[in-house]
């Protein structure tokens, strides 16, 4: 508002010195950049704390350690997928959660020691795959992708990959049973390869 | 009077200011054609209004959002009304906007000098869109987390920034409590203030420019005031009274089934669950045909069509003033704004038809013909994909509905620090239903033949291995145990390995000499031990009765039962299936006083055997509690809308009556009011409706 009454006034009264003028305007343009974007960089600092934290961290939350899903007896013999939750701390922000439900994973058994562990999640855009008993395939709900048994994309799914697999260890625990344990990650959708988020 | 007007007419001018606002020459008189610029202006007034008040009641972050708008809703004195008039005036925006553009393209009035004003309304669009796009996700409920997320991670397929932007959209990689203040900080912060200078400086170009008239000889000339603004008055309170059409529709929509007022205004679905999955996932219906048109593409092709094509899109739209400026190049615009609303119209159309309505199965083909057989096998195979998707979008709605309600029930008693979702993680209707289905419902199944269980407390399996555990404990499964026809049903014992040909079928079927009426009362007795929370009361002497026939009657020649008999051949009649009894067989069932004498590969597993070293269990303590009080029907019931004891007992001597009974009584286990016990299927079409909507 200032500045264009300035400028409109300098207009008006043309015998002012042009030089004086320059270097005021100049100099106001400075000290009102600099008003003007302290405010803003400090506010452009706390909304791109997000990136920095990432990299920092090098990875989501989500992703990482082995987690233990459940016993090897509870997992079904005859080859079919079952969903199981995926039981860990979880950490939104300032709230700790303790031993919440983050996730969803297929566990598959494909040998009296093998099971294949598949994120639930669709690798198109991340909606909840199901399984279709009746077809023996994933499909998800949301644009109809299309999987294997085991995992592989079928013809025309929007899917770019098939199912995400997950790294699975049997462990023995303390009281001998034969447990799944599962590095549960989360992938980014939309790429043709498996990337970490 | 005068002299203060001229007092301030003095210092600002204000009597300049209002005569040219209500002096605008109208060319060719008023006419109802110019009202729909008014209108939307009206609904942006409407939607500042109504935001500003939802802002003083909404709490912006993971833990508090569903909550404080669960609040608003449900608890405060018109606030279903306000959130209605909001969440439906931005529908109207929409409508109003497409209505708005559709008129200056067929006008042309996107034309020299006004394309700048072109420009900046499509900008306001865009700003709108927006606006609904981030409005849609602070209930923070499982609709608009769904719906939300696939956008953001369509975000994030964008070329070079996507990720970057979902990023800094998202708050994180995760969405949390920073996706809602972030979301909230754009819905109500930036996008209205941007809204506000672009609509000013759209309205005083208009201003300049003055109003395209159709035809400025058809009539003398008027001024805005009062002919046009009249009709532009009208125009608005039409449009406000469909909002308020929308709000109250619900009421006769729909029955009640919470006793809560649930279905006035805007729907509020079930609190955000990262980890329960939305299969009937949508965005809002004006969005829809985007969603849709992702179906029609391969995988490489996913950033053309969710990205590349309608930014093109845009992008002609903004090119329109200059292309019109050839005749021909008008025509192009307005032919290539009906193909587009053409093509929006079918996909939405599809993408609705896909959801709400069953395909029909292609026909056999009749005789034996190669080609036709393998033709209809491709259609068949199709048609099985439709039909999946429709199935799973129905069922998945319908359990979102049946679960949104069930929130509000529970938040009846208040709602926990931990938020909206700790309770219904605690909740056995809920949760204890879906450990049942992950751990259990591998083996059992928990259905009724005669009565239609809520949402996501039917499983059934075409081949189970353990018993039907629907109302176990319940004088009617154990008059069914003891029933030598059913017995031997994969009901009870016909389908488990350990028990199909074990002593209790063998006794039951051959052996077994006690009179009907005795095992009345002997079911009566084990069924008041157990105590189902659905019981019907009898009379004592039968208990007695029951009791007496138990130890007398060769029971306890295996069963122990209180002082009688011993463990070790068979499980411990002694309070059987009451919560501790299930609460210890969930959790062990090798125990003696369950089945021990049973093989180990044979046996259910043990879901909690090591108090001590929580990690050794399949399941925690709170899970097998949540199993069995699902099992037991054992859950908060509201206070509101349906009797707290169910009806009084009939006589219980009778067989049939007893059935009849049982029929009766089913609906306290539903714990739906009893008129709406029977609508489930009702209950989805009114939904559907407000759906397609
Ligand atoms: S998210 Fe699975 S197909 Fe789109």
């Amino acid at each position: 508002m200032n500045d264009q009454e300035s400028t409109g006034e300098a207009a008006a009264e043309p015998d002012i010195p042009q030089r004086r003028n320059f270097f005021a305007g100049l100099v106001t343009i400075i000290l009102g950049a600099i008003a003007g974007l302290v405010p803003i960089g400090a506010g452009l600092a706390v909304l791109f704390d997000p990136l920095r934290r990432r990299n920092q961290d090098g990875r989501n939350q989500s992703g990482g350690d082995f987690v233990r899903i459940t016993t090897l007896k509870m997992v079904n013999a005859d080859g079919l997928p079952q969903r199981f939750p995926v039981i860990k701390d979880r950490v939104d922000h300032f709230s700790r959660f303790p031993e919440m439900p983050v996730g969803m994973v297929y566990l598959r058994q494909t040998g009296p020691d093998e099971v294949v562990a598949f994120q639930a999640d669709c690798p198109h855009l991340g909606c909840k795959v199901d399984f279709l008993p009746q077809r023996e395939q994933f499909s998800c709900p949301c644009h109809a992708s299309y999987f294997e048994l085991d995992g592989t994309r079928i013809g025309a799914s929007p899917s770019p990959r098939s199912l995400d697999t997950l790294d699975v260890e049997i462990r023995t625990g303390d009281a001998g049973e034969a447990e799944v344990w599962v590095r549960f990650e989360e992938f980014k959708t939309g790429e043709a390869t498996k990337i970490s988020k | 009077m005068m002299g203060l007007l001229n007092w301030l007419d003095d210092r600002t001018g204000i009597r300049g200011i209002i005569h040219e606002t209500l002096y605008e020459r109208v060319p060719g008189g008023a006419r109802w054609r110019y009202v729909w610029g008014s209108t939307l202006a009206f609904t942006f007034f409407v939607q500042l209004v109504t935001g500003f008040f939802l802002w003083t009641a909404y709490s912006p972050s993971s833990l508090t959002a569903w909550e404080s708008v669960y609040y608003i809703q449900h608890e405060m004195t018109g606030g279903w009304l306000l959130r209605g008039i909001h969440h439906f005036t931005a529908q109207a925006m929409i409508v109003l906007m497409v209505l708005h553009v559709f008129q200056v393209v067929i006008d042309g009035a996107y034309k020299a000098p006004r394309e700048i004003n072109f420009w900046l309304g499509l900008v306001l669009m865009l700003i709108v869109l927006g606006l609904s796009l981030t409005g849609y996700l602070l209930p923070w409920d499982q609709k608009g987390y769904y719906g939300t997320k696939v956008a953001t991670e369509i975000a994030q397929n964008t070329p070079l920034v996507g990720s970057t932007v979902q990023q800094l959209l998202v708050g994180g990689s995760d969405y949390g409590h920073q996706t809602v203040s972030r979301f909230f900080a754009l819905h109500a912060g930036l996008l209205p203030a941007l809204m506000i200078g672009v609509l000013g400086l759209h309205i005083a170009l208009f201003r300049r420019q003055g109003l395209t008239a159709k035809d400025p000889d058809r009539k003398p000339d008027v001024y805005f005031w009062p002919d046009q603004l009249l009709r532009d008055v009208v125009a608005c309170l039409a449009v406000l009274a469909v909002i308020l059409f929308f709000c109250v529709r619900g009421a006769w929509s729909e029955p009640e089934t919470t006793g809560v007022v649930a279905t006035l205004g805007a729907e509020l679905g079930s609190p955000a669950d990262p980890a329960v999955d939305y299969s009937a996932a949508r965005p809002e219906w004006y969005f829809l045909f985007l969603f849709q048109f992702l179906h029609y593409f391969g995988k490489d092709q996913q950033v053309m069509a969710s990205i590349v094509y309608p930014s093109l899109v845009i992008v002609i739209l903004f090119l329109m003033p200059i292309v019109g400026r050839w005749k021909l190049g008008h025509r192009f615009n307005v032919v290539f704004l009906f193909a587009l609303l053409l093509g929006v119209v079918y996909l939405t159309g599809r993408a609705i038809q896909a959801d709400y309505y069953p395909p029909i199965a292609p026909a056999k083909p009749s005789q034996e013909d190669g080609v036709a057989m393998s033709d209809w096998k491709k259609e068949y195979d199709q048609w099985e994909k439709e039909y999946q998707h429709y199935t799973t979008f129905q069922k998945g709605s319908k359990y979102e509905k049946w679960k949104s309600h069930r929130a509000v029930e529970l938040a009846e008693q208040g709602i926990p620090a931990g938020g909206m979702l700790e309770l219904l993680r605690n909740d056995p209707k809920t949760q204890g239903a879906v450990l049942f289905k992950t751990y259990c419902a591998g083996c059992h199944t928990h259905t009724a033949a005669d009565v239609d269980l809520p949402p996501g407390h039917e499983f059934t399996s075409a081949t189970p291995t353990g018993a039907n555990l629907y109302r176990f404990g319940s004088y009617e499964w154990i008059r069914g145990i003891l029933d030598p026809q059913k017995i031997v049903t994969s009901d009870y014992f016909g389908a488990t390995e350990a028990h199909a040909e074990g002593e209790m079928v063998g006794y039951v079927v051959d052996d077994m000499e006690i009179d009907d009426a005795d095992l009345v009362n002997v079911a009566h007795a084990l069924a008041a031990d157990a105590d189902r929370p659905d019981r019907e009361p009898v009379g004592e002497d039968l208990l007695e009765a029951g009791r007496t026939t138990i130890v007398e009657e060769g029971c306890v020649d295996c069963h122990q039962y209180g002082d009688e008999g011993d463990l070790g051949s068979a499980p411990d009649l002694t309070d059987y299936a009451s919560r501790q009894w299930l609460i210890d067989l969930v959790s062990n069932p090798a125990h003696e006083r369950f089945y021990e004498y049973v093989d180990d590969g044979r046996r259910m597993p043990a879901f909690h055997d090591s108090p001590d070293d929580p990690a050794q269990n399949i399941l925690r303590q709170e899970d097998v509690e949540l199993i069995v009080d699902f099992l037991r029907g054992d859950w908060y019931r509201s206070k509101h809308g349906r009797a707290a004891t169910p009806p009084p007992a009939a006589a219980a001597d009778a067989e049939a009556a007893q059935r009849a009974d049982a029929a009766a009584a089913q609906p306290a286990d539903d714990d739906v009011e009893p008129a709406a016990a029977g609508k489930p299927e009702e209950a989805t079409t009114g939904e559907a409706d407000a759906e397609a909507q």
